[in-house]
């Protein structure tokens, strides 16, 4: 039997105009319009062999508007188109952004391991600044909503 | 060996028309964006010779992308609209192989 490999990505959006630590205003972008950026540019940079060859099982999900997340499943070896696309991605729904590449995972367990870590990691840094404990609970349950992974 | 592949190709038009070089070679570089993208299109293709009657010409590839340009050219089909098709008449990791080509050989 032969097995199917899948790549997890996953990325991180940040606009432009927005300072990267603001994360008091979350940062919106539609599931469909990441998708069709990186298909497109995907496109662009590698042509229709590119295309054609992640186009199956290709989803692209923005998880988290707070933490700016996004998640990018592909197949194994035309991940490798997707990967080298990526950070040339500037444009997303007419907003400017810059997409990094944070981790790139065989399996969603460990991209989750991955993100919860990183998280955490976020909301301790963002939680320095503020003051009350009902603003930290409140970023803190922001920050941790995986509901649409 | 060599790290270029010589490619004798030739363009057959459904309408003859009159062709420059640098025509010639937008149209291939054209093949190669559409097939690859921009990163097929940062390869670099030379035409060492072009014969503007017959429409032959020797291109120069490196080799390790020898496979993604002659992929393209094959898969060509348009010139500036009109029909056209791309016929390799030989490829050769040596330019002096292109010398003897029996194929266009008159008795």
């Amino acid at each position: 039997m032969v097995r199917l490999k899948n790549r997890y990505i996953v990325i991180e959006v940040n606009p432009r105009d927005q300072n990267e630590t603001d994360t008091l205003h979350p940062f919106k972008l539609s599931q469909t319009a990441l998708n069709q950026t990186v298909q497109g540019k995907v496109d662009q940079l590698h042509g229709d062999f590119g295309a054609a060859a992640i186009l199956a099982g290709f989803s692209a999900k923005y998880v988290n508007p707070y933490t700016r997340i996004g998640i990018i499943r592909c197949r194994s070896g035309p991940h490798k188109l997707i990967t080298s696309t990526i950070p040339f991605i500037t444009q997303v729904d007419s907003c400017q952004v810059s997409v990094n590449i944070l981790y790139v995972g065989a399996t969603i367990k460990k991209c989750f391991n991955f993100v919860k870590l990183h998280q955490q990691r976020k909301s301790d840094e963002y939680c320095i600044k503020l003051e009350s404990d009902e603003a930290k609970k409140s970023l803190k349950e922001a920050l941790m909503n995986f509901g649409s992974m | 060996m060599s790290n270029y592949y010589y490619l004798d190709i030739k363009l057959i038009l459904a309408n003859p028309e009159e062709v420059t070089p640098a025509f010639y070679k937008k149209n291939i570089l054209e093949a190669v964006k559409q097939l690859f993208g921009e990163t097929g299109a940062s390869i670099p293709i030379d035409i060492l010779k072009f014969n503007s009657e017959t429409l032959e010409a020797i291109l120069r590839v490196p080799k390790s992308h020898y496979i993604k340009i002659r992929s393209s050219l094959v898969l060509s089909g348009k010139y500036e609209g009109i029909r056209c098709i791309y016929s390799i008449q030989k490829s050769t990791p040596l330019l002096l192989a292109l010398q003897g080509d029996s194929r266009n050989y008159n008795h």
